[in-house]
């Protein structure tokens, strides 16, 4: 089937990647860099940096996203819109690897915002129902804001450190840190990561993006996407970092987002829901680390990442071939799922094994090292070691619940067995493994994946080996305590569920969704409004509105002239005189003419009136034109006479004075200006160069006409194109028969 | 001074006919703001009387005389105005052929 095929072929290739990555991360002694301007002039160059940290997180995309090319193949299929999907993903991973490997600010801001609208895509894809709609809306909205965050720290960091490069951002550390922008750039960037990484109060997003299809979830949801913050953070860790400042923002924030993650997951009996909350909480981990920011806690932050990864993502496709099999997701229906096929609870219990924590699984040495990083953590409240402990002991709860209980039997009965296909089975299998290989052999992964990453991030080795077994120490005891107290609140956890439901109910009027509906919902009000007021329809309006403008405009321009002397005697002669005044008075009376003759009549008045003035100052050319004009004018509207509509009584008393009104202040001010213009200008070097060049370039004595014809001939042969086109027009408008309506 | 007027009151007349309903007498202002237009770009080269003609014998324009520039300008402006109000006459017989009226609030209804 074509479909599987191309799956296939993709995932082999991620794969191929992944493979290169981690080969390409063993033997980079140095960052390879690689640019080439785009925009010079806003300092936008296209520039990669490809060190061990962006190999890493290279790795985890490609080797997870092999994985989810693979299972779509016995996911998607069925699926009307798969086709889409698949290529989005595909467009997801490249604006990812995009993400991790650029080293322009502003490029990777770029790659970010990809992650955002193809995620808005994604979470989308079931696009007829209206949840899913609402959902990829609500990611979109949540993930946007903080985009737009970020762009802000970027510019203003380009402001502080006159650099867009990570790399030299890095040397320039110190400038950023003295900089009174420094706090500013920290907030708005750590915006920027927690809305995308899911962070307390940003976090809800995250279990409403479960609509998207399983695949989706599994890479973008749980291994990708939301660890972009992360990444953020990581990589400004070098620059913002190490400050008061990072540390409160980032461990506050983490915490409360891995408490109320762990807690709310077990609230949920949609498995998905109840992964994507477990997600959170992890994240809530991984900013918490970076907040700590020592030595041993960035280490056991790239371990967690990894065994995270593995685990989530493997869960995940479990969910949706649990959904596959039984029909549903929902943990109050699911049991003896063991019994349909034990194949899938082997793939479940691995990765969730490394989700408990238990040895000899990745997960163990990751949970044994960020315990150790909070117990040796020189500035870290006990308060926090509590919500790491209660956190982590939720997290073992909610891996039973998502991967026990669904597959013990509640009945006696046997159900039929049935075969799930090979794609829906072997990626969280492969996933289990690897979690289990990579806890087996820690030392290899430590020293050739995770190792020169962290060298990488932070410019020295940590000196930390990954083992698997410490011996017994305090750690290993808080280990053992954390199985037991998950393993206990599993046994309570229906109470516990029902306990956190009354509060979230209780709490539910200051949830941070219900702030974001109430925004949404108040933006659109506001947005209806403006359009009500700003676009109402009325032309009158629109012109009204215009003039005011162009009135106030020229009001400022008014104040702003400096005072000249007006001189009042202006040529004036006796007949001007009298014809301006006749063409004024037509032009008033214009106002109020009651007939269309009447209205006619004065508007050739004071056409008649304009053609005199131009003849009486110095432009005999311009009257002729004039007057021509004026008879051409009367010769179309005698010939549309009989067929234009006739003259109504006009719009009320007050309308008109209002209008009335308006028009005066502009007309005023137009006066004005005008006196001023009659003595602002002297012949000007255009005009002098015309004067003096018709007669001897241009053997033209006349110099209008040679600048018309001569000078500025394709000027006219516009305006004669112009006058084809209306003409065009007129006889379309003209000829066309009634149309029946 | 009364010419600025003039203009002025020109504006003002072209002005408060456009905000008319009534589509024909909004030409009408479209018109009058055309001369009004016209107007205050030719002023603006100064004023002066002659003409911008090369005597014959001579080889450019003596001073003073009017500035040509403005008044090439103001020809181009005078011949694509009657353009644009010829098609916008068309276009209002044509509408009052369809709709009926010329009334634009009226018109805004039936869209």
């Amino acid at each position: 089937m074509k479909f599987r095929t191309s799956c296939y072929s993709l995932s082999g290739a991620s794969a191929v990647l992944c493979i290169f990555a981690i080969w390409a991360s063993m033997n980079l002694d140095a960052p390879y860099y690689l640019a080439f301007d785009w925009l010079p002039k806003v300092g936008l160059r296209i520039s990669f940096r490809v060190d061990s940290f962006s190999l890493f997180f290279v790795t985890l995309i490609c080797g997870i996203g092999s994985l989810v090319f693979f299972f779509c193949a016995g996911y998607l299929p069925g699926d009307k819109s798969r086709s889409r999907t698949l290529s989005i993903l595909l467009l997801f991973t490249l604006s990812m690897l995009g993400l991790v490997l650029s080293d322009n600010v502003l490029l990777l801001f770029i790659f970010w915002e990809f992650t955002t609208i193809t995620s808005f895509f994604l979470v989308g894809a079931k696009c007829e129902k209206k949840e899913a709609r609402e959902a990829a809306l609500q990611a979109l909205l949540v993930t946007v804001a903080g985009g737009m965050a970020l762009l802000v720290a970027i510019l203003l960091l380009f402001m502080a450190a006159g650099t867009l490069e990570l790399s030299s951002l890095e040397a320039n550390r110190q400038l950023i840190q003295d900089s009174p922008l420094y706090p500013v750039i920290l907030i708005l960037i750590a915006a920027g990561a927690f809305t995308k990484s899911a962070q307390f109060p940003f976090h809800f997003w995250l279990p409403g993006a479960m609509t998207a299809p399983s695949p989706v979830s599994a890479f973008l949801h749980s291994a990708t996407m939301v660890k972009a913050g992360i990444y953020l953070l990581a990589r400004f860790h070098p620059i913002l970092g190490e400050t008061v400042l990072w540390h409160d923002l980032l461990i506050g924030i983490g915490a409360a987002t891995m408490i109320v993650g762990a807690s709310l997951a077990l609230a949920r009996t949609d498995i998905k829901a109840l992964l994507a909350y477990t997600t959170v909480s992890a994240l809530g981990m991984l900013t918490f680390l970076l907040g700590l920011g020592t030595t041993l806690a960035m280490k056991a932050a790239l371990v967690f990442l990894l065994v995270h990864a593995c685990y989530k993502a493997a869960l995940f496709m479990v969910a949706g071939s649990i959904e596959k099999l039984a029909g549903t997701r929902d943990l109050d229906r699911l049991h003896s799922l063991g019994k349909m096929s034990p194949a899938l609870w082997c793939a479940a219990a691995l990765p969730a094994l490394s989700m408990c924590g238990l040895p000899p699984m990745l997960g163990f040495i990751g949970k044994e090292l960020i315990y150790e990083a909070k117990l040796i953590a020189p500035t870290i409240d006990e308060l926090f070691l509590l919500i790491g402990f209660t956190a982590n002991a939720l997290t073992v709860t909610a891996a039973l619940l998502a991967a026990v209980k669904p597959f013990i039997p509640r009945t006696m009965d046997s159900p039929p067995k049935r075969k799930l296909t090979l794609p829906l089975l072997a990626p969280p299998i492969i996933l289990g493994i690897v979690s289990l290989a990579c806890g087996l052999f820690p030392t290899w992964v430590g020293d050739n994946l995770l190792e020169p990453s962290f060298q990488a991030l932070k410019g020295e080795p940590s000196q930390i080996k990954l083992k698997l077994w410490h011996g017994v120490n305090p750690v290993f005891i808080l280990s053992v305590l954390t199985l037991v107290t998950g393993a206990l609140i599993y046994w309570i956890h229906s109470y516990f569920a029902r306990m956190v439901s009354v509060v979230e109910r209780w709490s539910s009027p200051f949830a941070p969704e219900r702030l974001y509906a109430q925004l949404v919902k108040r933006f659109v009000q506001f947005a209806s409004l403006q359009t009500r007021l700003a676009q109402n329809g009325s032309l009158n309006f629109y012109l009204t509105v215009t003039l005011c403008f162009a009135s106030l405009l020229l009001a400022a321009a008014f104040f702003s002239l400096p005072e000249k002397a007006v001189d009042l005697s202006l040529l004036i002669h006796l007949k001007t005189s009298l014809i301006i005044l006749g063409a004024a008075a037509a032009a008033v009376l214009s106002i109020r003419a009651q007939s269309m003759l009447e209205a006619v009549l004065l508007l050739g008045v004071v056409g008649l009136g304009v053609t005199l003035f131009f003849v009486f100052y110095g432009a005999p050319d311009l009257a002729l034109t004039q007057f021509l004009v004026e008879l051409l004018l009367l010769v179309l509207i005698a010939s549309i006479w009989s067929r234009l509509p006739a003259f109504r009584p006009d719009t009320p008393k007050r309308e008109k004075r209002r209008d009335l009104f308006a028009a005066c202040i502009l007309g005023v001010f137009l006066s004005y200006f005008v006196l001023q213009a009659v003595f602002l200008n002297e012949h000007n070097a255009i005009s002098e160069f015309y004067a003096q060049n018709a007669a001897t370039e241009a053997f033209g004595r006349n110099v209008v006409n040679v600048i018309l014809v001569d000078f500025r001939a394709l000027d006219t042969m516009g305006e004669i194109t112009v006058l084809a086109i209306a003409m065009m027009g007129i006889m379309s408008l003209l000829k066309t028969r009634k149309t029946k309506r | 001074m009364i010419i600025a007027s003039f203009i002025g009151l020109l504006y003002i007349a072209g002005f408060y006919l456009l905000l008319r309903r009534s589509l024909v007498r909004a030409a009408i202002g479209a018109l009058l703001l055309g001369h009004a237009a016209n107007l205050l770009i030719f002023v603006s080269g100064g004023l002066s009387a002659g003409a911008p003609i090369i005597r014959e014998g001579e080889d450019s324009l003596i001073s003073p005389y009017p500035d040509p520039l403005p008044q090439a300008l103001v020809l181009t402006a005078i011949v694509i105005g009657l353009g644009v109000s010829a098609y916008l006459l068309a276009l209002i017989h044509r509408t009052a052929e369809i709709a009926g009226g010329d009334d634009m609030d009226d018109l805004k209804e039936e869209e």
